[in-house]
């Protein structure tokens, strides 16, 4: 059978297409049988007979790539270059694997919705297959489609330009783990491909507080000195008691096989707690009991819970006695003498008020009761996990919540623990997980801001204190100096339409002179871009899967099928850009590997790059498969000696001043940096940041009489089940499986006379967006929820209409770096205009170029 | 007579719509596809989907509850889908019990969606005929796979393997078993439909905890008494789920 010549075009035919059409077109496509039809067969409507059964395809052995909590196989079934199908792991794709092979050790990893509908995305109208430059306004969204050439000019010469006329600082990197997560072709905010190559360049802003957790890390590493805090999804298994705080992982899948082993738990009598204000599909599936509470003041209930727990001895002393710094009076160090401790400011013995359950009922809106009730059963239920997921660290002081955790972990010994919890970040095994150069130019940068003030450093520029933008401090001079933002080049990150306060970052963008966009589809941060470049997914390109916190295995990720249209992968463009700004010295620093044929010929080096990365996992992670049967295996499966539990060695030894990697060398609740730091406008923080956690009252929240009048519910916006942030959002399937709609509680909407179904405009003082209503008694009161990452779509006023929560965000990140996307009061009314669930007809004419189908 | 048919444990579902997805991705590249999306991009977005999660919410706040209830043809053994046709085109394999459609003879009357008491015939709307879930039959009767691959494609998706498959009719299935020692029960049984699919019921876990388990033996507070609770408290299993 001849291979199809060109595969674009021959998708467009037959991907989309009914079988009555299909038939009346076979004549015509037969010379590259997309499903293997074999014309001499009788035509029968809607046969698609033979239709291709799995013997009659090529299968590929992959996995899923994008930032959503865990790592899935998708193993593709392919004709040609076309991909027929997706389906995930049966126990075939690894040593020793059979089909249906499904053990503790070795679960399989199944994918979930979003993977499944990979092929979806894959062949999705809103790929981007050429380069594109702007031709209208920013945002307007019309571009015409330019060479290669053209378009990496452009780009070098601008960035040359801007880099000589405005500085080191002049061009932001805006890099995020949303389309490339794979040891090679990574995008990364921090140590990724174009940070590294925009260091090197010479002209870099890194933004370096992450979205997801910055409050969490920021505790980890005060706390524990580290973010590797997790424990393997399979240490849930012996859990007597789970709190799920915030924590719904049947919505994000957070961990690659964690449905399992909470089953098993469950299965063995341990009991699950939900605080959260609403209820998850997480909570009902493990009958946990559900505590609601009022967002932003799980640092006020944990500080309830520790004080009972402190005032009823139901401590564990020798722990805190052991491995901790700052717990009460007997556990501060010497220097520290007369400072706070923890267990002192508990009892109030600094403000005469002590943090009594009823102190923190009033403040949370849970009963006294219930505090108490928690709090012996985390006290006296061994092991217990307290899981303090990120979610409730996305408000305005959303460190001390992960801390005030971290506090209530230590106090009651369940660190080190089989079955307890120390999350936190919860990263867990250790992966080696570089394949790409990595050298003194992986992190330079030469000023670093908090991810979400760029744009009120590009608004009020150059009158910005270097607090205000959280500015890294550096040791030469270019030390506070405020950066002059003059370009930002997103790759693998859509953070147009997830960082907070997207009308100020509308404001901003116009004041840009170079806006550089790499993605695989367009995307609504794509519009505003003055440059679009087509990048290869993860299935066109070489390279293995990492797993994402939490499991212990490596997926290969062989190039299934040749890029579409003109794409390349963000590697190949780096080192393209290398070339043509420095010529060979710029480009073989970059990827010392590759000559400047790499941008049309990636595949020997990126193979060479992974050999060596595979050499490293051998020596280092004592594999012994060889390279080549990796990759004809499909994955690797560690089988670990026992359930991988975080300083379970430090505990277990029970040694005296512990290995923390702290620089106490304890579980530091009273941390030294912190009370060290003398002046906090000199560090990246900007703000103070009390040595304890302590309950700090959020400037937006619903115990604020006063704002509460003008603006009565609270906004929350989690994860949707349907979406990887913003990735998935165009899936005709997932579209039809859920909608976008804001969920508020029976109650409040019989008091606004509102019904589900309703269309409604959400709004506060910084914008308004518009959706359906879906009023439910899962939503405790005052309390409304919508899920991040829909598609920003505006009208003539400047509306909303895809009902994005960020339109409503404000880009004040904690002092910690949090971004305070649960810290939101906002009012709701009915609304006249209609919502647009995704980037309906009208909407998308505005891209039509991207499109295949129009 | 053998009956294969599907055992969904919504004890186990997490609603999590990985089989919603799998099922079409298997199927709309199948043969009994395509599953056609109608209005995508637009306002109300629906398709064809052989298998949905429907969930339902009971109590009222804080006292609630979440059923997720996926649900796909439930191939009856009396399926009132199969008299109704008056093309002939819904009909029942006599080898399996399978339930399918002929898209050759079907003319699109929906008479058959309204007799089914389930709701789950999907009219495809582009192709203008009736299509339902066919248990993947072209993966079930494939002889070319290994019998043990020999499973509709929601069966080999589920995260939680909540979904089990088999004869029915045969006491030492899996299936059976499972109906039989986990109180599976049909679906709205009055109606004489005879479902083959079956569904085993939520169980509210309440396991007593031994004291033992609760107190991890080298916890200190153990040895100065410190640990033991005061009669007057609630104790974990007063905590009302």
């Amino acid at each position: 059978m001849k291979e199809p010549k060109d595969p674009l075009e021959f998708l467009e035919t037959s991907l989309n297409v009914n079988r009555r059409d299909f038939l009346k077109g076979s004549a015509a496509l037969a010379a590259g049988s997309l499903v293997g039809i074999d014309a001499t067969r009788e035509a029968k409507a809607f046969a698609y007979e033979p239709y291709p059964r799995d013997d009659e395809l090529t299968t590929v052995p992959t996995s899923c790539a994008h930032n959503c909590g865990s790592r899935h196989m998708l193993v593709a079934h392919k004709k040609g270059d076309v991909i027929v199908r997706l389906s995930t792991d049966d126990g075939r794709y690894q040593k020793d694997g059979e089909f249906g092979k499904d053990t503790f050790e070795e679960p399989q990893l199944r994918a979930c919705l979003r993977g499944r509908s990979y092929r979806s995305r894959l062949y999705s109208p809103e790929r981007l297959l050429h380069p594109m430059m702007r031709v209208g306004k920013r945002g307007e969204g019309k571009f015409k489609r330019v060479s290669w050439d053209e378009a990496l000019t452009h780009v070098a010469k601008e960035m040359i330009r801007i880099r000589d006329t405005y500085g080191p600082t002049a061009l932001v990197d805006q890099s995020y783990a949303g389309a490339s997560y794979g040891v090679l072709h990574k995008s990364d905010q921090i140590e990724g491909l174009l940070g590294r190559f925009m260091g090197m360049f010479g002209c870099r802003t890194n933004s370096w507080s992450v979205p997801s957790y910055q409050g969490t890390t920021f505790s980890s590493r005060i706390t524990f000195g580290t973010i590797e805090d997790g424990n393997e999804d399979d240490a849930f298994a012996f859990s007597k008691l789970i709190i799920m705080w915030g924590w719904n992982p049947a919505y994000t899948f957070h961990g690659g096989n964690t449905f399992y082993y909470m089953r098993m738990a469950k299965q063995k009598g341990c009991k699950f707690v939900l605080i959260d204000p609403q209820y998850t599909d997480s909570a009902s599936t493990y009958d946990a009991w559900w505590i609601p509470i009022r967002p932003n003041t799980d640092a006020a209930m944990m500080a309830g819970m520790a004080h009972y727990i402190f005032t009823n001895n139901l401590h564990d002393q020798d722990f805190i006695d052991t491995f901790v710094q700052g717990m009460d009076a007997g556990t501060m160090p010497d220097w520290a003498q007369g400072q706070e401790n923890f267990k002192d400011y508990i009892l109030g013995n600094y403000d005469d008020q002590p943090k009594t359950p009823e102190w923190a009922a009033e403040i949370c809106g849970v009963s006294a009761d219930d505090i108490k009730k928690l709090a012996r059963m985390y006290a006296t239920t061994k092991p217990a996990a307290l899981k303090a997921s990120w979610s409730p660290g996305r408000n305005a002081y959303g460190e001390q919540y992960n801390r005030m955790a971290a506090a209530l972990q230590a106090m009651t010994g369940n660190i080190g623990v089989l079955g307890g919890c120390a999350e936190g970040v919860g990263k867990a095994w250790h992966a080696e997980a570089v394949a790409y150069p990595y050298d003194q130019y992986a992190n330079t940068w030469f000023a670093s801001i908090k991810s979400d003030r760029w744009a009120h450093c590009v608004l009020n520029y150059p009158n910005v204190k270097r607090e205000e933008i959280g500015l890294w401090p550096r040791t030469d001079e270019l030390d506070g100096v405020i950066p002059n933002i003059k370009g930002i080049f997103w790759q693998g990150s859509d953070w147009f339409n997830q960082l907070t306060n997207i009308n100020k970052e509308i404001a901003a963008i116009n004041k840009l002179e170079l806006v550089v966009c790499m993605d695989s589809t367009i995307t609504p941060s794509g519009l505003y871009a003055d440059v679009l470049l087509p990048i290869a997914t993860h299935f066109e390109r070489h390279d293995v899967a990492l797993p994402w916190y939490k499991g212990h295995y490596y997926i290969h990720r062989p190039k299934v099928i040749e890029p579409m249209g003109e794409s390349k992968t963000d590697f190949q463009v780096f080192t393209e850009l290398a070339w043509r700004i420095g010529g060979e010295k710029f480009g073989r620093t970059y990827n010392p590997k590759a000559g400047r044929d790499y941008f049309d010929n990636p595949d020997p080096v990126d193979e060479a790059y992974l050999v060596d990365w595979w050499h490293k996992v051998q020596s280092h992670q004592g594999v012994e498969m060889s390279w080549e049967e990796f990759k004809n295996t499909g994955s690797y499966k560690f089988k670990l000696d026992r359930p991988h539990v975080a300083f379970q060695d430090i505990v277990e030894s029970r040694m005296q001043n512990g290995q923390w990697q702290t620089s106490s060398g304890k579980i530091e609740i009273f941390s030294t940096q912190l009370a060290q730091t003398k002046d906090f406008t000199r560090t990246a923080w900007g703000y103070p940041i009390p040595a304890i956690p302590k309950w700090i009252e959020p400037w937006e929240w619903l115990g604020e009489k006063e704002k509460i009048k003008k603006h009565p519910f609270h906004m929350i916006s989690p994860h949707p089940r349907w979406r990887t942030h913003s990735i998935f959002h165009n899936i005709p399937w997932l579209r039809e499986t859920y909608d976008q709609e804001l969920t508020m509680n029976a109650s409040d909407a019989r008091k606004l006379g509102l019904k589900t179904g309703d269309t409604v405009e959400v709004f506060n003082d910084r914008g308004k967006c518009i959706v359906p209503l879906y009023v439910t008694e899962r939503c405790m009161p005052g309390v409304v929820v919508l899920h991040e990452g829909a598609w920003l779509d505006l009208d003539q006023e400047g509306d909303d209409l895809s009902g994005n929560p960020d339109v409503l965000t404000l880009d004040e990140p904690s002092p910690a770096g949090a971004f305070a996307y649960n810290t939101v009061l906002c009012d709701v009314r009915k609304s006249d205009k209609a919502h647009r669930p995704g980037w309906d007809q009208l909407a998308t004419a505005r891209s039509h170029v991207f499109r295949r189908d129009l | 007579m053998t009956q294969l048919a599907l055992v969904i444990d919504l004890n186990v579902c997490v609603g999590c719509h990985a089989c919603v997805t799998s099922c079409k991705q298997w199927n709309t590249s199948g043969w009994a596809g395509p599953l056609p999306d109608q209005n995508p991009y637009e306002a109300d977005p629906s398709g064809t989907f052989f298998n949905r999660v429907q969930t339902f919410e009971i109590g009222k706040f804080p006292n609630t509850e979440t059923l997720h209830f996926p649900k796909s043809c439930l191939h009856c053994e009396e399926p009132p889908c199969v008299p109704v046709c008056p093309t002939g085109a819904s009909y029942k394999r006599e080898d399996n019990g399978v339930v399918l459609v002929d898209y050759d003879k079907c003319i699109g009357c929906k008479y058959c969606s309204w007799a089914c008491p389930y709701g789950v015939r999907e009219f495809d709307e582009k192709n203008k005929v009736m299509k339902k879930c066919t248990l993947c039959i072209d993966r079930i009767t494939d002889m070319t796979l290994p019998e043990a691959e020999r499973k509709p494609a929601c069966v080999l998706s589920c995260p939680t393997n909540a979904r089990l498959y088999g004869d029915v009719h045969d006491p030492d299935s899996e299936v059976s078993v499972a109906i039989r020692e986990r109180g599976g029960y049909q679906l709205q049984p009055e109606w004489g439909t005879q479902p083959a699919n079956h569904y085993l019921p939520r169980r509210k876990v309440r396991i007593h905890i031994h004291e033992d388990e609760l107190v991890r033996s080298d916890n200190p507070l153990v040895k100065e008494d410190l640990a033991a609770l005061p009669e007057d408290v609630d104790t974990l299993d007063d905590v009302a789920w």
